[in-house]
């Protein structure tokens, strides 16, 4: 029996270690950036690279980056930014996820099939109308306009996903705090919103990493130095003349820690919301 | 919250209101839930759409207003449609999106089937999958920039070292090797959401096909070719469908990276779009292009869902 199991664990072995070895490869890209962030801005121009800080860890970088650009500052507007849009966002998809898991509407469906639909169009095709509506209501260049574009970006998703959250959730549960007194939407409220705890911190992680990371509005409807948001004031760091990579690299994982920390907290509901979606969808 | 007095009057209202039937079937604050996000989706997409349609059918070149923004019909459409710019965008993009796919799947698809067995470290070999995923694409593709730099790049660097090229090549800066460059970064960033769905499809098998297929002496490539490979089937098309929708959609990878450069051999349509509307101030044919881009994957799409139907009938 156990030689048996010996030799089965030994026939795993080759998958294991290839296992092992693409993952290695997959992380290399970020391991170099951490890497490169901790070495002298010397040590970055050799030839052969070097892969290893020779001269001791360098966390200079860390501390130069608060105080050489502006970095602080779109540090803020990102929190900023990311944070309106993502309570907005929350909250008008809860609303409408009830609205499609607990009422019968006229052609619900198509409505929500049409939600997911909204999804398919490029971006891109978005950007010059957009633009021209931006500059006709006098809010190009303002923070207001990327909050309501990531606001409603982040809508088809969690609509999508809380609704099914939300059906997942026996209605006989509200009629019963309903008998107590509550009204519909007190009852829908009160008795669902803990129920799909998951659910919610799902939608929350995914509008707050979308309007983190968001490039493409950010860096045609914003103008002003002092407005850009993270993505496109790291771009910034990428000079005319020459970059400062240990710099941009410190940024770099300066702008990836709340990402991977929200996920790290809030991973496997993510995971089962996205995967939910996708196979349901 | 309600007074006493309300309260105990609401309490009897829902109570006699819930023996009525049809009393769930009230829908219109279904409606009123609904509406605020509706509203937010059309403003902010459906009323751009129809905008950019229009925009489309005038010729608006944004640094000259003096000309005004004349209605011009299809004309618009006929420019970027015979422009050899546009030829080859289409080009462009069908490389990108189907090395993209063709990548990601494979690559999926078979890293699923390595981390869907159990051995000791699965959990972080898995987190580790998801980190590509996970960070901001601006800092993956500024990572991959500086991993590419033609001087003092990593992987000129272990290429010399491994005798592969002599002298450090400016990968993003070669006609041949730039949509490549850009294509590897771009897989290893879309790979691990593809993995995620392959592997919650490949854990929806119920372990008992497997074993009673090994059972009947289906050999490894036997029991994936007819137990898990048809199981998987209809994850794989979704997850083929939406890797092609963000390939072809993605610009944040080849922007970043080339700007569609050099002389175009990354210029998806996308990208020309882009170019088009912010380079050179033309939004009649940015909006065009970007209205033929849309057309383009719907073609796509529907071909794909097309197979999709057709691959359900046959189980």
């Amino acid at each position: 029996m156990a030689a048996a199991g010996l030799r089965r664990r030994a026939r795993r072995l080759p998958a294991m270690l290839a296992a092992f070895f693409i993952c290695f490869v997959f992380a290399i890209p970020f391991l170099w950036m951490i890497l490169t962030s901790l070495k002298l801005p010397s040590e970055l121009f050799t030839s052969p690279v070097q892969v290893f800080p020779r001269s001791g860890v360098y966390w200079e970088a860390y501390t130069r980056i608060w105080t050489a650009g502006q970095f602080g500052r779109y540090f803020w507007n990102s929190t900023l930014v990311a944070s309106i849009a993502t309570s907005a966002s929350v909250a008008l998809s809860v609303f409408a996820a009830i609205g499609f898991a607990r009422y019968k509407l006229k052609g619900g469906n198509y409505l929500l099939l049409g939600v997911l639909l909204s999804q398919l169009f490029p971006l891109v095709l978005l950007v010059p109308p957009f633009y021209t509506v931006l500059r006709e209501l006098r809010i190009l260049d303002t923070h207001l306009a990327l909050v309501i574009a990531y606001t409603s970006f982040a809508l088809p998703f969690s609509i999508w996903m809380l609704t099914g959250y939300f059906r997942s959730i026996p209605a006989e549960l509200e009629e019963s705090a309903m008998i107590d007194g509550a009204t519909r939407l007190g009852a829908q409220l009160r008795v669902i919103l803990p129920l799909a705890g998951p659910g919610i911190a799902a939608t929350v992680i995914y509008s707050f990493i979308l309007a983190w990371n968001e490039f493409l509005f950010a860096t045609t409807f914003i103008s002003s130095p002092e407005l850009r948001t993270l993505p496109i004031g790291l771009q910034s760091f990428i000079g005319q003349y020459s970059t400062d990579w240990n710099l941009l690299m410190a940024g770099a994982v300066v702008t990836t820690v709340p990402v991977i920390v929200l996920f790290v907290f809030l991973q496997r509901y993510l995971v089962a919301g996205l995967t939910a979606g996708a196979v349901k969808g | 919250m309600v007074r006493r007095g309300e309260k105990e009057g609401l309490v009897a209202r829902e109570r006699a209101t819930n023996r009525r039937p049809g009393r769930l079937h009230r829908s219109w604050p279904g409606y009123v839930l609904v509406l605020p996000a509706m509203l937010a989706l059309v403003g902010v997409i459906g009323y751009p759409l129809v905008r950019a349609f229009v925009m489309s059918l005038h010729k608006i070149i944004l640094i000259r207003p003096q000309l005004g923004q004349p209605f011009v019909g299809f004309e618009n459409y006929l420019t970027v449609l015979k422009s050899p710019y546009f030829s080859n965008a289409i080009w462009q993009t069908f490389v990108w999106t189907s090395v993209n796919l063709v990548g990601q799947l494979a690559l999926g698809l078979l890293i699923a089937l390595l981390l869907n067995s159990a051995f000791p470290g699965r959990g972080i070999a898995r987190s580790v999958m998801l980190i590509p995923w996970v960070i901001p694409s601006v800092v993956a593709v500024l990572t991959w920039k500086w991993m590419y730099d033609g001087q003092f790049g990593v992987i000129n660097s272990f290429l010399v070292r491994l005798g592969v090229i002599e002298k450090g090549v400016a990968w993003l800066g070669n006609t041949g090797t730039a949509m490549g460059a850009v294509l590897i970064e771009s897989i290893w960033k879309g790979t691990p959401f593809v993995l995620i769905m392959l592997l919650a499809g490949l854990q929806a098998i119920p372990a008992e096909l497997t074993d009673s297929a090994s059972v009947d002496g289906a050999n490894v490539w036997q029991r994936f070719r007819y137990v898990t490979l048809p199981f998987l089937k209809p994850t794989i098309v979704i997850a083929a469908t939406l890797t092609t929708i963000y390939s072809y959609n993605n610009f944040n990878a080849i922007w970043l990276m080339t700007e569609g450069g050099p002389l175009r051999a990354t210029e998806t349509l996308t990208i020309l779009t882009y170019k088009l509307a912010f380079r050179n101030f033309d939004m009649g044919s940015a909006t065009a292009a970007g209205v033929l881009t849309f057309f383009v994957l719907l073609v796509f799409v529907v071909v794909f869902g097309r197979q999709y139907v057709k691959s359900q009938m046959e189980f």
